[in-house]
């Protein structure tokens, strides 16, 4: 190796350092995130830190997930029977929101971890 | 394309030949490379083996032919291995890599290692880059560290491979030179 | 053999030998293989651990997508519609294998389980979800029609005839069941010996987790989405729970839930909110607990001291006591720590 590759791996290694500096300060640890499905196919992540409420229109129809105080549920359905809205907030890794007209899925991934594998209900 | 031209490469024959061989090696490293699981705890992460083949042909070939052999491989090894998504992906990652890559090689003081560090990061670089765009998350930000380092360390591992097998290239050209 | 020749000889040589290197590190971590689908009307997730688990989790999903298409009321080109435009007909493996054990569920639970409510949940609107309370006549019409012990089955022939037109059967109340069952023994055949299936909320587990501890299943608290009763700790068991807060819906202010009662064709009001089975026969579970909510607590606790080799159960009474069957005792521990637990020998 020559002088100016350590150059190159220290400048990358400075400037991971420094964003991850400052992904820290802005934000604090991003901690866990919401993963969306949408017939099987992901369309979107969204931290669980950041207030936010965000809209899926297909052509199933439109749902609206809204992520507060670290947990998200979800706030408007379309569909028949709106389960969706009634299955209560989603915090930890593993919990789920279905609703299975629109067939959407909203899974936290790289959450806080749950005491259990899974909840049958 | 088909103008002959004096290159280090020899006829114009030849120098598709060796196009023919770079793409169909670079085919099998990334076929191979399916089956390579490379955990750093993020998923996609890949070695990038089939940029050796970049690596060593920026050597001995025009940077445009080895810039083509990157993008059919990229293209075939989506279709065949991947989806369209992955496509994407690769693309961003592959053009980004090759501009950076073939930048160094032209200056002086960097060695196979430095060059393929620097194609291995920005390989990441280009694919969270076309990540955020598709998926409309800033969060993706996140993994960008880690993406940096994962890059410069198969960057590092693949570099070495060509800087082992580069007197054997240079020794197989000149034998047919 | 000349230069160039060895040198991509070498580079493969070279490729493969780190590969191998790199395959044998990554074996020894047993990463999860899962997938996901919608199939019977719910969303469900296959997981399987181990190196067969691909190919496992990939009949397993081969599997269940068949058995919707073959079980599904809904679906024209069913078996099970088929059998209910005809008034019955042949029965295939599967058909009959459900038709028994419903049958036989149908004689334990003395006809609280009954495959033929069909007509009458379709009144209710449970099977479209055109919910709707259903007049009094056509209610008293379509339970005329409710009565599996009239079916004429023939278990050496494979075949069944419905007496009256009109009759038809769903397997609702067992297929996720046995679905989940299927499932299991798919990943038993394909050498996996750690594994759980998720349908919908019905859990089924294979094995003990790949760190050698048993599986923790939580039970939904029924008056509360975002909290649980307790967790059960498991290893090879089938975990269904069924509760009136599944599937409602309310008109002028009553709240009419989907496990209907085969005697009255009205909701059951037996004074449970929910039930879990625990059980090694996933179909078991998922009948017991729909027909056990029916029974009511000291009916459902008599079932039990009967056929008390078959499953254990936890029961949750409109009054938030919890019952606790024996096999069950130490596995379960309730998530309120001062929650009434009676325990039943």
């Amino acid at each position: 190796m020559k002088k100016k590759d350590f150059l190159i791996a220290g400048a990358v290694l400075l400037l991971a350092g420094v964003l991850t500096l400052v992904l820290r300060l802005s934000g604090g640890d991003p901690g866990g995130a919401v993963q969306v499905k949408i017939d099987g196919k992901v369309v979107g992540t969204y931290a669980l830190v950041e207030e936010q409420a965000v809209p899926f229109d297909t052509d199933y129809g439109h749902n609206l997930l809204v992520i507060r105080d670290g947990k998200a549920h979800m706030e408007e359905a379309d569909c028949p029977d709106h389960y969706c809205m009634e299955q209560g907030e989603i915090e930890k890794t593993g919990e789920t929101l279905v609703c299975l007209p629109h067939k959407l899925v909203v899974e936290v991934v790289s959450g806080e971890s749950s005491d259990v594998d899974v909840v049958a209900k | 394309m088909a103008v002959a031209r004096k290159s280090p490469t020899g006829t114009p024959g030849r120098r598709v030949a060796l196009d023919g061989i770079l793409v169909a090696l670079a085919m099998l490293f990334s076929y191979i490379e399916t089956f390579i699981p490379f955990n750093f705890g993020v998923p996609g992460i890949k070695l990038g083996l089939a940029n050796l083949v970049v690596l060593l042909g920026l050597t001995f070939l025009p940077a445009l032919d080895v810039f083509l052999v990157s993008m059919v491989r990229i293209l075939l090894s989506s279709l065949l291995f991947g989806n369209v998504m992955s496509l994407w992906y690769s693309l961003a990652g592959g053009i980004l890599s090759f501009l950076c890559m073939w930048l160094l090689t032209r200056r002086e003081g960097y060695s196979l290692i430095g060059i393929s560090m620097a194609g291995g990061v920005m390989h990441n670089i280009g694919q969270v880059l076309t990540a955020a765009l598709i998926v409309q998350t800033i969060q993706l930000a996140g993994y960008l560290p880690v993406l940096l380092v994962a890059g410069l360390v198969t960057g590092a591992i693949v570099g070495a491979l060509a800087k082992l097998l580069m007197p054997r290239v240079q020794k197989a050209l000149e034998s047919y030179a | 053999m000349n230069h160039l020749n060895k040198t991509i000889a070498l580079l493969l040589a070279l490729v493969f030998a780190m590969s191998f290197l790199l395959c044998s590190c990554a074996e020894k971590e047993e990463e999860p293989v899962s997938r996901d689908l919608f199939a019977m009307d719910t969303y469900m997730t296959v997981t399987a651990y181990g190196k067969h688990a691909e190919k496992a989790v990939d009949e397993a999903v081969r599997e269940l997508n068949r058995l919707d298409a073959l079980l599904s009321t809904g679906k024209e080109a069913s078996e099970v519609a088929a059998l209910n435009k005809n008034g019955g007909g042949d029965l295939s493996k599967d058909t009959n294998t459900l038709l028994k054990a419903a049958l036989e569920l149908y004689k334990s639970t003395g006809h609280v389980f009954d495959i033929t409510i069909y007509p009458v949940m379709k009144l209710w609107g449970f099977t479209d979800q055109n919910y709707k309370v259903p007049a009094k006549e056509d209610l008293a019409e379509a339970l005329q029609l409710v009565d599996a012990g009239a079916l004429d089955y023939d278990a050496d022939a494979k075949t069944v005839a419905f007496e009256k037109e009109g009759v038809a059967v769903d397997f609702g109340g067992i297929a996720k069941g046995y679905a989940s069952s299927r499932v299991i023994e798919i990943f038993r055949e394909q050498g996996v010996t750690s594994g759980i299936v998720n349908l919908g909320g019905n859990v089924q587990t294979l094995g003990q987790k790949p760190d050698g501890t048993d599986w923790r299943i939580g039970i939904q608290d029924p008056e509360d989405e975002d909290k649980m009763l307790g967790v059960v700790t498991n290893h090879d068991k089938a975990i269904i729970t069924s509760g009136g807060y599944e599937r409602n819906f309310e008109e002028d202010g009553v709240v009419y839930h989907h496990i209907i009662d085969p005697e009255t064709g009205y909701p059951a009001d037996s004074g449970l909110t929910s039930v879990t089975i625990v059980s090694e026969d996933g179909t078991l579970a998922d009948g017991l607990s729909t027909s056990l909510f029916i029974m009511g607590k000291a009916k459902a606790v008599n079932y039990w001291q009967k056929h008390f080799k078959e499953f254990d159960m936890v029961l949750c009474c409109d009054d938030g006591t919890l019952v606790v069957t024996e096999g069950i005792r130490e596995a379960f521990s309730p998530a309120d720590e001062d929650a009434t637990v009676e325990y039943i020998e």
